[in-house]
């Protein structure tokens, strides 16, 4: 009972970790660009749910705003200093997105302190549900279904429509696109902010799920690494079948052995890269 | 031999000989050399085999572990457990390599900080061996034989003899790789490994093998801190270790060893000098990181020996090796 508890719970958790890890996957996936500071934006993004709670506003005020501003934060970044890394070397990129990690990581604790902040969970989604008999919390449930809402949202963007056949264009041939009259730099700054929302997402709905710590944005990064990394970068599927995985088994070893949760993550990863080096679904390298 | 290939190593020994005056006492003396050693193994990866690696730290926080737990569950000497914690860190360090270099490029850093935090929630789960949350407490600095001989390794300014005694070997090790066959074979791997293989050489292995060596050199910083902390802190095996060794080798600029042994020890002079001053300088090394790493294709020298060259003999930095991460 309890685990199947945790099962449900785990789904949560997990699609919060699908939100995040798409959002490094997509700036991968198109621009081959790997986001080091993607765990920060999450955490800048759980730290600005706080302040608007701090404020006054409440959280749908926080889940629209917090996006908007991480992804003009996220503009702001790619204008002056991500888009002359493009044509760069991949360590290049690694070192400058781990720079402006650091600058975040340590601007935050200079604001808000090394110790932990609460942040409550909205009334409005206060409170349980009962279903079949086992009561469930419905921020949970809410977090659930939004998170289903967010990836069809951007399955659908990039899979059925124009402008997700240019961005899926611009990944694969630039040039092209550029022969035909696109802007390559728009499509990229473009697939640049979809990533830093998406991260901007996943860290309001956590917020309020643990609170903010200045670790939450190591842990995120780390989280979706395992994420793409047992997925396959790359493949949006193994994302999200990855995270799913992750969430249930953190969540259901927190119960059986709570120090032994996120250890059993990278177990998991290990355990992938031996059997299957690039990943459940992902191409041959 | 020209009169360079000496002046070299009479610089690093002239460092290490002034660096108790130079940052003020023994304690942070050791420690520099304690952080000189993951770096001069980070620079042999990063700057002659072109692996960026994120999780140093493993390696290091291993080193400390192994150590303590010799000298303190088994009685060894400081020197045996030295010995121990070092070869242990080689071992994981071929397993780790041989799996994260199957991948290349951004696949290998991910890989070797997964690594890396895969080390750091083993020792935070395994409460039992590694204590966990609270590090190991109360690590003896046994002396075992060497007393006997006079040596008393409870003196701080013996001690940092010690370690920086052990830090001149391995720079000299490194300057031996430099100029022996497989680090040739390295820096052709690293240029253009798809000849280097064509040419015969298993690339694989020699990335395992520098890797593997990188790993020592940073378990055995980690198991000499243990003996100038006399415990044991999980963050030793953390992800902040890991870029602080990253940052330490970029800032000596990943090209040269007697570089790398100037960053460590300005840098733990200035972390200490800066830490008390403003809590948050990591900013600004976070802005400096940026930087470098703009620079870094170009060449624009950090490393001394690149100012000095340009400064006094004025000579252009020659066309930058091609960096391998590219896949």
């Amino acid at each position: 009972m309890i685990y199947a508890f945790q099962i449900v719970n785990g789904l949560g958790l997990g699609m919060l970790y699908c939100i995040l890890a798409l959002g490094l996957s997509v700036i991968f996936g198109l621009l081959r660009f790997v986001n080091f500071a993607h765990g920060e934006m999450f955490a800048l993004s759980a730290y600005l749910a706080f302040v608007v709670e701090r404020l006054g506003g409440d959280f749908w005020i926080a889940i629209v705003l917090v996006p908007l501003m991480v992804l003009a934060f996220g503009w702001a970044l790619e204008k002056s200093l991500i888009r002359f890394t493009y044509d760069r070397s991949h360590t290049v990129q690694i070192l400058v997105t781990f720079g402006i990690a650091l600058v975040i990581r340590e601007a935050l604790i200079w604001v808000f302190g090394p110790q932990p902040h609460n942040v409550s969970t909205p009334p409005s989604l206060a409170g349980f549900i009962s279903v079949a008999g086992f009561t469930f919390p419905v921020y949970r449930a809410f977090v659930i279904g939004l998170g289903i809402m967010i990836t069809l949202t951007f399955w659908y963007v990039l899979e059925r429509t124009r402008v997700g056949a240019i961005i899926r264009a611009g990944s694969e041939r630039p040039e092209m696109l550029m022969l035909l009259g696109r802007s390559t730099s728009t499509v990229f700054s473009g697939a640049f902010c979809t990533g830093i929302a998406l991260a901007g997402f996943a860290g309001v709905m956590f917020a309020p799920l643990r609170g903010v710590d200045p670790n939450i944005g190591a842990e995120a990064l780390g989280i979706a690494f395992i994420a793409v990394t047992i997925g396959g970068l790359g493949s949006y599927s193994g994302v999200v079948v990855a995270s799913l995985i992750l969430g249930v088994i953190q969540s259901v070893m927190s119960t059986a052995w709570p120090e032994g949760a996120s250890l059993m993550l990278y177990i998991a990863m290990a355990a992938v890269i031996l059997i299957r080096p690039r990943g459940l679904f992902g191409k041959a390298v | 031999m020209r009169l360079q290939s000496y002046l070299e190593p009479l610089v690093a020994a002239a460092l290490l000989v002034c660096l108790p005056w130079t940052l003020g006492s023994n304690t942070l003396a050791t420690e520099a050399v304690t952080l000189a050693l993951p770096v001069l193994g980070g620079t042999l990866i990063f700057g002659y085999s072109g692996l960026l690696s994120f999780g140093q730290a493993l390696f290091f926080g291993a080193g400390s572990y192994v150590a303590a737990l010799l000298m303190k569950e088994a009685g060894y000497a400081l020197v045996p457990a030295v010995a121990g914690a070092t070869v242990a860190a080689l071992a994981i360090g071929v397993a780790v390599g041989a799996v994260s270099i199957r991948r290349s490029g951004i696949y290998f850093v991910m890989l070797t900080l997964a690594f890396s935090n895969l080390g750091f929630f083993l020792a935070y789960s395994a409460s039992g061996v590694t204590g966990g949350e609270n590090g190991l407490l109360d690590v003896p600095r046994r002396t075992g034989i060497l007393q006997a001989l006079g040596v008393n390794l409870g003196d701080s300014t013996v001690y940092y003899g010690l370690c920086a005694a052990l830090t001149f070997v391995g720079y000299l090790v490194m300057l031996a790789i430099r100029r022996s066959a497989f680090g040739s074979v390295l820096r052709a791997v690293r240029q253009n490994e798809r000849r280097a293989v064509i040419l015969g050489y298993n690339a694989r292995i020699y990335k395992i093998a520098s890797f593997a060596i990188a790993a020592a050199f940073a378990g055995l910083g980690g198991a000499l801190n243990v003996g100038l902390m006399h415990f044991v802190s999980l963050s030793n095996v953390s992800v902040g270790m890991s870029e602080r060794i990253v940052i330490v080798t970029l800032l000596g600029g990943g090209q040269s060893f007697l570089a790398a042994l100037f960053s460590a020890s300005i840098f733990t002079g200035l972390s200490d000098m800066l830490a008390s001053l403003w809590p948050r300088w990591m900013l600004v090394l976070g802005l400096i990181i940026i930087v470098i790493a703009f620079g870094l294709e170009q060449r624009v020298g950090f490393a001394p020996r690149d100012i000095l060259r340009r400064l006094v003999l004025r000579v252009k930095p020659g066309k930058p090796p091609q960096s391998s991460a590219r896949t």
